[in-house]
């Protein structure tokens, strides 16, 4: 994340030419290994998994969980917009740094570890359900089917540009006009269609639901707790409207964000010609456009409905670009984060006791970001390629099943080989 | 001759990807005095590196200059070693601050008259100067 401009203060260091090497290496070895060892009929499925342990599923479900889970939501929200609203001005604000850092990045390893937690930590959820308590909560329409993730890929990409493109996304009226746009329209979403308009309309638990069929734990639809391996997981995402526009929101944002640490490139917007603003808008929506472009060309040709069918498989790559480009910046502004919470107004007040604490930006090696970073864009690509492989057989038939998912392959090598290249150049 | 040949492209692609990097990671210094370019080509503390140099600087130093949203020279990723001293000196044609995040160092800058900011690179990662009133990138340093 650019935070550049108010908030996060170090950036990591490129990772060296090895891992560029290395890396790409081994993108495309695995990917033609995939091929040679490919399976012939479709694996993995979202019913798989073993029951977890009773007292596991007991505790999940427990009345107490749900209700701690979501005071945890409604608490951190109201705190959060009251120091937005009366704290400091600028990066001496902890709110910006609770959302750009701890929820929003926090969201991703949450999410990885545990499934969709934004659906039960949602605070605007306990919101609809304050008027539905009052109005009887009858939705007063069905939502159409055509709607499915669109509004969830828009609410994306009106967070990220204002995570990355707005000029004062880090001031407290700034995200309190955002979040107030988005809680309206959620709330007024919510009472038309009824809580499921949450389901697929809401950005941030779209982002969680998605990252989370990652996790080694899911539920069936008949709502057994089960560990499964992300394959599977990641094959129960049913495809509906909209999907694929989430998934090239995550990819090129991320892109984007990696692009716009080179100097290169900031050099172009703040010497060009065209409004700053305006410069990094196009750049941001280009990158996006040119995932969106290739992704199309390289899936449509399998069938019609085939890009929607393939979408989970870009979810590990998308996750893969998260973790290198925001593994140590949850690590170290995350720390950055509950400096600030001790002294929220600007008063001198120490509340957590933090006294002068100061963030050690030497604590993570040099050596092991990389690894993490370079790591975690071939882990994500592997994790692609498979999953793609495994639809691709179901949707192809036999003799074209070889050739004809061969374009998402390269394409998918494109995306690895470029990720890590941004991490070593931009 | 066979086995040779089969590698010339992978040969001839890893140079490119080489030499493509490190043009875009080090372009030409363009720094307006004579020590900052001798500094910035030898960042490691080398007092006989810059014997013209009024004060002797042991270090390495950045001059730079803002013209309205033009930064010269312009932005690019400046390397210096763990553990040299930073002289930053930045000369805008308005009153604005001057900001080395993650080491967050500031400094109040008077329109035309050279502001000057020192200190030890002795965090390693990369941070960015910045002026504040306009969030100007004049260049990012890197310190490995």
């Amino acid at each position: 994340m650019v935070l550049a401009h108010g908030i996060g203060g170090r950036q990591d260091l490129p990772i060296p030419l090895e891992f560029l090497m290395v890396g790409a290496a081994l993108a495309v070895l695995i990917s033609f290994a995939a091929l040679g060892i490919t399976w012939q009929r479709s694996k993995f499925r979202a019913d798989a998994g073993r029951p977890v342990p009773e007292r596991l599923q007991t505790l999940a479900d427990a009345r107490a969980t749900r209700i701690a889970l979501r005071l945890v939501g409604v608490v951190g929200a109201v705190a959060t917009t009251v120091v937005a609203a009366l704290g400091p001005s600028g990066n001496a604000n902890p709110a910006p740094w609770t959302i750009y850092v701890v929820f929003w990045v926090g969201l991703i390893p949450l999410s990885l570890l545990f499934g969709p937690v934004w659906k039960l930590m949602n605070p605007l959820r306990a919101v609809h359900g304050g008027i539905a308590l009052l109005s009887g909560g009858k939705p007063l329409a069905k939502l159409p089917a055509w709607v499915g993730y669109w509004p969830a890929a828009f609410g994306l990409l009106a967070f990220t540009w204002m995570e990355l493109v707005a000029p004062d996304r880090i001031e407290g009226w700034a995200l309190l006009t955002w979040f107030a746009v988005y809680a309206s329209v959620m709330i007024v979403g919510s009472t038309v269609f009824g809580a499921e308009f949450f389901d697929n309309g809401d950005p941030f638990e779209v982002y969680s639901a998605f990252i989370g069929r990652m996790a080694p734990l899911g539920r069936h639809p008949d709502g057994h707790l089960v560990f499964r391996n992300p394959f599977d997981g990641l094959a129960g995402l049913a495809p509906a409207p909209g999907i694929v526009a989430v998934m090239c929101v995550m990819l090129g944002s991320t892109a984007y964000d990696g692009f716009t640490r080179s100097p290169w490139w900031i050099g172009q917007v703040q010497d060009g010609p065209l409004d700053p603003v305006l410069m990094s808008s196009l750049g941001m929506l280009g990158l996006i456009a040119i995932v969106a472009a290739t992704y199309w060309l390289c899936t449509r040709p399998i069938g019609r409905t085939a890009p929607g069918e393939l979408a989970h498989s870009l979810i590990p790559i998308a996750v893969g670009y998260l973790v290198a480009h925001y593994f140590s910046l949850l690590f170290y502004s995350g720390q950055s984060t509950y400096l600030l919470w001790s002294d929220p107004f600007g008063t001198n007040a120490d509340y957590l006791g933090v006294g002068d604490y100061a963030v050690d930006f030497e604590l993570l090696p040099v050596w092991l970001l990389a690894v993490v970073r370079a790591g975690g864009v071939v882990v994500g690509h592997v994790l692609g390629v498979f999953s793609a492989h495994d639809r691709a057989v179901a949707l192809l038939p036999t003799r074209r099943a070889l050739t004809g998912q061969l374009p998402l392959l390269l394409l998918m090598v494109v995306y690895t080989v470029g990720g890590l290249f941004l991490l070593f150049a931009a | 001759m066979l086995r040779a040949r089969a590698l010339l492209p992978v040969l001839a692609l890893s140079l490119i990807a080489v030499s493509a990097c490190s043009a875009a990671e080090d372009p030409a210094p363009t720094a307006s005095s004579p020590a900052a370019t001798a500094t910035q080509d030898a960042p490691a503390a080398d007092p006989s590196a810059t014997p013209d140099a009024a004060p002797a600087f042991d270090g390495a130093e950045f001059t730079v200059s803002v013209n309205g949203s033009k930064v010269a020279p312009r932005p690019a990723v400046r390397k210096v070693d763990k553990g040299t001293k930073v002289r930053i000196t930045v000369t805008s044609d308005k009153d604005d601050e001057l900001h080395v995040h993650g080491y967050d160092k500031a400094l109040e800058l008077k329109a035309g008259q050279p502001g000057v900011v020192e200190f030890a690179a002795d965090v390693s990662g990369r941070f960015e100067v910045e002026t504040h009133a306009d969030h100007l990138l004049l260049f990012t340093l890197q310190v490995s």
